[in-house]
């Protein structure tokens, strides 16, 4: 009995001593919230792995260190499949069953309005880049959009092409029919009719589409000057330019979103692709970018696909440097920060700035540098900085 | 005007030619089987990805690919039928839920194997013709030739060879062709393989013009279904009259009206003939 005793203390003893020495860093989990399949993925994997490299950042050098605590970070990653049937999933599953209190993406507007209701009421601050002009209101506080959409980067690039083809008075919109698409067709039509321009048709297609020889033929009808595609994804793009080119179009293509080029040029050919012009949010020539384009490389061993990469690697990174600043995890305290202090902060993307309250009546609109850019002879030249 | 109806009515083919491809090999599976395959656009992407390996891994010629491609998904196709539906033959609605799970399993294995991105499928460019007016990618015909090789080579089968004579006779009664000395175990798997080789005929013509995925079968599968239903459950004349009507019905529609109601109208065709003729234009009451 006695032997028993003096085993258990000891034993009681050597767990004190070493759980007692041993700190142990908490652990923060982040949720993400993106599309991880389909074609959308080009952009929703672009979220993840800006994530995946910002938190491994922070993790690699001990934590995040706040209120004389360590965090280690933690991303639960959900796939929203560009619904709102799986943004719902994926916010209740992050929020209620796996306790997050910040969430990075997503980039499908439905996936978001599907859940926002619900962050908002339970004050989840969101890091989200979808497009549609209902994400950011005074109602939604914990919403944040970190890079610029359509409604300011657009009218900056209609500008620029109606400058550089002042005959172009024929211009069709093509985009999926969904929140984002339609998002994308109303501020391409408000920016061209800032120049007198009516669209001479708004054109829509169900996402999933894969022969688009009915669309290309009805828009061929019409012989417009420009064809500027919103917010569809560079492989149907891409389909649709190879076929309008085959059919002998003329026509400018232009395109409000980031392209992923290389794959333009590998789905249209080159010739094809040639003139393609799209709104760019980094200079590839840039040398932060250059650094970065480097280790994303080497870690995933792909060129970067868009400019969602560098743009949530950005979000991320001020995202964790707002932690450290405030030296909180309360929601409310990391937004105010991220939007204030923002400015202080330089990442691979330049410098941001939040703004937005004229257009959305809050400030939780980012701001950052914007490129007129074309595909010339398979590569992508920076024209003109437009921002 | 004229040009663009003509434009439009060889659109309409060549997406036509495409869902005869993919609805025959499911009308033929169906009269076997007595259900509908539901794993028929996996098998589709099962097909294409077995192309697109042989095509980027291996440096193979494209046709030579696609008949191997064929070939491998002939003899998967009797092996998944002999294994995973001709141990539950008479139950048919295990048979469809098997199908479908079976349809999940291989669209996310896919994904495991080669990720969600669409990838580009690598082709000669063939050019376009134009003919006043009227352009003709050559890409997009080598589909309707090859549809229309394809099916010629099937009807052959089915009605001038003895295999197909035992395909139809088991088809028609199962009991009645067992008496008669025809092994049911042997004839509806490779009915089956049959139905899948044109499943993967299908998904490799098309891979180039519409890239591969895991998920490039999904809406397919969906239009087959209204192709077998217009066309008549188990009729393989009507999988083709049906193909070529939804085919050209969908590309006036998107040209005429907008590319929206492209997927539209291949539903409105399923109620109208659901609700005034079941059996479809070529299937029996």
């Amino acid at each position: 009995m006695r032997f028993y005793k003096v085993a258990i203390i000891a034993i009681a003893l050597t767990l004190v001593i070493f759980t007692g020495t041993n700190v142990k860093a908490e652990t923060l989990k982040i949720g993400v919230i993106s599309v991880l399949s389909g074609p959308g993925a080009v952009w929703g994997l672009g979220i993840l792995r800006g994530a995946e490299m910002a938190t491994d950042e922070v993790n690699d050098r001990g934590g995040l260190k706040v209120n004389g605590k360590t965090y280690k970070i933690e991303l639960i990653a959900y796939d929203d499949k560009y619904t709102g049937k799986g943004g719902k999933s994926a916010g209740e599953k992050l929020v209620y069953r796996d306790k997050v209190k910040f969430i990075i993406g997503p980039i499908s507007s439905a996936s978001l309005l599907a859940f926002q209701e619900m962050t908002e009421k339970e004050k989840i601050l969101v890091l989200s880049d979808s497009y549609t002009e209902k994400a950011l209101s005074p109602q939604k506080p914990f919403t944040l959009r970190m890079f610029m959409t359509a409604v300011e980067a657009t009218p900056l690039l209609v500008d620029w092409v109606l400058k550089e083809y002042p005959n172009a008075k024929k211009a069709v919109t093509i985009a999926p029919n969904d929140a984002s698409g339609h998002a994308g067709v109303k501020v391409q039509e408000s920016a061209y009719k800032k120049h007198g321009i009516e669209l001479t048709s708004k054109e829509f297609y169900e996402r999933g589409t894969k022969d688009f020889s009915p669309l290309v033929t009805r828009v061929q009808m019409l012989n417009p000057d420009v064809i500027a595609f919103a917010n569809a994804p560079t492989s149907d793009c891409a389909l649709m330019v190879k076929l309008f080119r085959q059919m002998g179009s003329q026509a400018v293509f232009t395109d409000n979103t980031s392209t992923d080029f290389r794959k333009m040029v590998e789905i249209t050919g080159k010739k094809a692709a040639e003139g393609y012009i799209w709104g760019a949010f980094f200079d590839p020539a840039d040398p932060k970018m250059k650094s970065y384009s480097e280790s994303f490389k080497k870690r995933y061993n792909i060129e970067i696909p868009s400019y969602v990469d560098p743009a949530f690697y950005q979000a991320a990174k001020a995202f964790y440097y707002a932690i450290e600043k405030a030296q909180s995890l309360d929601p409310a305290t990391v937004r105010d920060t991220i939007k204030y202090r923002i400015p202080e902060f330089e990442s691979v993307m330049g410098k941001m700035l939040f703004g937005g309250k004229e257009t959305y009546g809050i400030d939780n609109q980012a701001y950052s540098a914007y490129y007129a850019s074309v595909i010339k002879d398979g590569k992508q030249v920076i024209l003109k900085k437009l921002r | 005007m004229t040009t663009i109806v003509i434009q439009t009515l060889i659109n309409g083919l060549i997406l036509g030619s495409f869902y005869v491809l993919l609805a025959a090999g499911l009308s033929l599976i169906f009269s076997i089987m007595g259900v509908v395959n539901f794993a028929h656009g996996a098998l589709l992407m099962l097909g294409a990805f077995c192309s697109y390996v042989f095509i980027t891994k291996l440096g193979l010629n494209f046709f030579l690919c696609l008949l191997i491609s064929v070939g491998v998904m002939v003899i998967l196709g009797f092996i998944i039928q002999k294994i995973i539906f001709n141990p539950l033959k008479g139950n048919e609605l295990n048979m469809m839920v098997i199908s479908l799970g079976l349809a999940i399993v291989l669209e996310n294995s896919a994904v495991i194997i080669w990720g969600p991105d669409d990838r580009v499928f690598p082709f000669f460019e063939l050019g376009v013709l134009k003919i006043s007016n009227v352009f003709l990618p050559i890409d997009r015909l080598l589909i309707l030739l090859s549809a229309i090789v394809l099916i010629v080579g099937l009807y052959i089968l089915i009605q001038k060879t003895k295999i197909g004579l035992a395909i139809r006779a088991v088809a028609q009664d199962l009991d009645a062709a067992t008496l008669q000395g025809i092994n049911s175990n042997t004839i509806s798997p490779f009915s089956f393989g049959i139905g899948c080789g044109l499943a993967a005929a299908a998904g490799t013509l098309v891979s180039p013009l519409f890239l591969v995925s895991p998920y490039m079968g999904t809406l397919p599968m969906v239009k087959a279904f209204v192709v077998i239903v217009l066309g008549g459950l188990g009729s393989i004349i009507g999988a083709v009259i049906g193909g070529i009507i939804l085919g050209l019905m969908e590309s006036l529609v998107a040209t005429f009206f907008g590319a929206v109601f492209q997927n539209a109208i291949s539903f409105l065709i399923l109620i109208i003939v659901l609700v005034l003729k079941p059996e479809g234009l070529f299937g029996e009451k």
